[in-house]
């Protein structure tokens, strides 16, 4: 029955989003949408990473900036096609993604998040500093137009079209992934690494590889930003990108795919809705940050369903997803 | 916490958030009405946030320049509004305004931004949309490159490190001199082109030293200076920092004669850096030795509507901002009896002798940036700046 009724609610959740374009055309809403939709990849491939396997990741706008640089410089200076671009780009961070992993998976708890932070700050201070590859502060202007099979993109309503297909192909491989034999053994070194060591699971195998798919998607949509804005400079990339990233799946629920996309949604949002406040946007904007995370630890799609499944919670909520939330991390930490 | 408070908290803030949504989606669309004795622009900066105390000096040059213009009336008799959007001169949101403002027919040009990173994000967009984009402080020499819809306001750093360069080569006499500059685009082009022109001058440079954004302590670079003894040392400073870095230095016992690019040319230098900054020459962008009619106004009503000593650039820059598009609508709608987006860049461009606060005079170059930009150097003295003299 509820099976059912999901399965309803989902079918009109993707007619809606089909048929948008059709309906409205506003360039400033396909614009915030696709801006949501970059960071609903990244904030689910972040979530992957703490939310599923828990390794604090406090680097993750590096990703998306070298994701983002890598494609810039391709089509720009060596003349590739987008599409070509588009995934060399996403590998190539994922490469990167494992470099750091190496030396990055001796670090745990709080000590691999210091070491993330300074990956992140080192990439900064690169694309800062070298000049001659990045532009500078400065930054690269002049990206090419992406065109996919001949057809040149212009329109945010274009990128509106091609950046839900993304997101739902990234949550398609993610959702894919956790319900996997592999994704048990994620969560297993998740909720006790010892345990799963015991149990066969080679975890440092499982966490270079989890680096690797999570860089490859947020490089996608470092590569995806770069195109769209046609214009990128460090300050995009910037350590408190990474931040923001940790309130998106926060703020929808650590250790729930779904919940990424409504925090990453949500985050990209509040600040335009709450643009009629003028100059206290930020601070309204920050108080309901501060009220959520405090009040619904589980983020908000675990509250949701928190309520809506209040009957059968005692055995449904043991060891799933849900249990692990921000109290938790701090815990940890 | 007992669950109850729990629970009708966490239905609070959640309400909050979509009432919020409902109430953004309301009034976004509904901002510039449909009265059509007004003419909107749109003005996207960093009206919060890290940079917020520039944004500020903007609305009050905004204010002034808009009190005088409708009280005439532009283009048979309208008025000019502006439409505010914070962008914290940040790229992202700068596109995003960008985004906002072509799709209101009712804005008929934009203020955008306060830094190049900012302005070339939603530049793009804006050139896509034929909105002229007026962007009222960047200096990077090649600002308005990305389309024939950007126009610039500031001399170029290019200007200024001429003027800079020969200051300290020319004036000061200086065999040896040091750059410290900010690692942004701005910074960045103040310490290139003062360095490439006073090499070109034979001069010896004694150190580069490189501070980020956020940086509050500068005695390691300063003490890396000090080593190479130069006799000036050129700052690539905004003005809180730029302050502190002269304060540090005094402390340190550097006695080099400081000069600095433009943009720290504000009263807010000497509350934050105190008699430590007297000595210190800066550019002016604007001639306060032998002030026009235009900047003695200005000033005349700035100090008295804002009980302060005298404008800063940042101010006078953006009063001009808007006296240069009102000449523009009322030079289209002359020609063409209507005003259109299209008829306000061209206006814009042809711009020329047009008497202003900021420099005496503004004509457009082919590239839209200031033709033959002046700078006068001035310097700090007992919270005052003065014309300098040798």
């Amino acid at each position: 029955m509820i099976r059912n009724r999901k399965y309803i609610l989902l079918q009109i959740i993707a007619v809606a989003i089909i048929s948008v374009p059709f309906i409205l055309d506003d360039k400033y809403i396909f614009h915030i949408a696709v801006m949501s939709g970059i960071y609903m990849i990244l904030s689910m491939s972040l979530n992957v990473q703490l939310g599923f396997t828990g390794l604090f990741s406090f680097g993750h706008a590096a990703f998306y900036g070298i994701g983002a640089y890598a494609s810039a410089l391709l089509t720009r200076d060596l003349g590739l096609p987008f599409v070509a671009a588009f995934i060399l780009s996403g590998l190539f961070t994922a490469f990167i993604g494992t470099l750091i992993a190496l030396p990055a998976l001796r670090l745990k708890g709080i000590f691999l998040a210091i070491g993330t932070m300074c990956f992140n700050e080192i990439f900064c201070l690169l694309s800062t500093n070298l000049e001659s590859l990045t532009g500078g502060p400065a930054g690269l202007p002049d990206i090419p137009v992406p065109s996919v099979f001949g057809l040149e993109i212009t329109q945010p309503k274009d990128y509106y079209i091609l950046i839900t297909l993304l997101v739902l192909v990234t949550y398609k491989v993610f959702d894919n992934l956790i319900k996997s034999r592999h994704g048990r053994a994620l969560t297993s070194i998740r909720d006790d690494e010892i345990a799963a060591r015991a149990i066969g699971v080679n975890i440092t195998n499982y966490k270079i590889k989890v680096f690797a798919i999570t860089a490859f998607f947020a490089g996608l949509s470092g590569s995806f930003f770069a195109h769209y804005l046609s214009y990128i400079s460090p300050s995009n990339f910037a350590l408190s990108e990474s931040f923001n990233l940790m309130a998106m799946i926060a703020l929808g629920g650590i250790g729930n795919l779904p919940g990424s996309i409504v925090g990453a949604g949500i985050l990209v949002i509040i600040p335009e809705v709450f643009r009629f406040l003028q100059d206290y946007r930020e601070l309204i904007y920050g108080l309901t940050i501060v009220l959520i995370v405090l009040l619904l630890p589980q983020g908000i799609i675990g509250w949701i369903s928190g309520l809506l499944h209040r009957q059968q919670t005692s055995q449904d909520l043991a060891g799933s997803p849900k249990k692990f939330s921000v109290e938790t991390i701090l815990h940890r930490i | 916490m007992n669950t109850f408070v729990k629970k009708i908290a966490g239905l609070l803030s959640v309400g909050v958030l979509s009432i919020g949504l409902l109430a953004g989606c309301g009034s976004g669309s509904d901002k510039a009405s449909k009265d059509d004795n007004i003419i909107y622009l749109g003005a996207a900066g960093p009206f919060t946030g890290d940079n917020a105390e520039y944004g500020t000096e903007w609305k009050k040059g905004f204010d002034i320049a808009l009190e005088e213009i409708n009280a005439k009336g532009v283009a048979g008799g309208k008025k000019l509004q502006i439409i505010y959007e914070d962008t914290q001169s940040d790229p992202k949101q700068s596109a995003t305004v960008a985004q906002k403002f072509v799709k209101n027919d009712k804005i008929y040009a934009v203020f955008c931004d306060f830094t190049t990173n900012s302005t070339w994000s939603a530049a793009p967009i804006y050139q896509k949309a034929g909105l002229v984009q007026l962007a009222p402080n960047p200096s990077h020499p090649q600002l308005t490159k990305p389309g024939n819809y950007i126009f610039q306001l500031c001399p170029t750093q290019a200007d200024q490190a001429k003027a800079l360069s020969t200051l300290a080569v020319d004036e000061l006499k200086a065999k040896k001199i040091a750059v410290i500059y900010l690692n942004t685009d701005f910074g960045k082009a103040v310490k290139d082109n003062v360095v490439t022109a006073a090499k070109a001058k034979g001069v010896e440079i004694a150190g580069e030293e490189s501070y980020l954004p956020t940086d509050k302590d500068f005695k390691a670079q300063l003490t890396k200076i000090k080593t190479g003894n130069p006799e000036v040392i050129v700052l690539g400073s905004y003005y809180t920092d730029g302050a502190l870095i002269v304060k540090q230095a005094r402390d340190l016992g550097i006695n080099a004669q400081f000069i600095a690019s433009s943009s720290v040319h504000s009263p807010a230098l000497f509350q934050l850096g105190g008699s430590a900054v007297n000595g210190l020459i800066t550019m002016s962008v604007f001639n306060v030795s032998n002030p026009g009619e235009t900047l003695k106004n200005f000033s005349a009503k700035y100090s008295s509507k804002y009980k302060a000593n005298e404008p800063d650039t940042f101010a006078t820059q953006a009063y001009d901002a808007i006296r240069l598009i009102a000449n523009a609508i009322n030079k289209t709608y002359e020609k063409n009896k209507k005003v259109t987006r299209q008829g306000i860049r061209d206006e814009l461009a042809s711009t020329k002798d047009f008497p202003a606060a900021s420099q005496d005079s503004i004509t457009y170059s082919a590239n839209r940036q200031l033709e033959n930009a002046k700078l006068y150097p001035i310097i700090a003295k007992d919270g005052k700046f003065l014309p300098y003299k040798k």
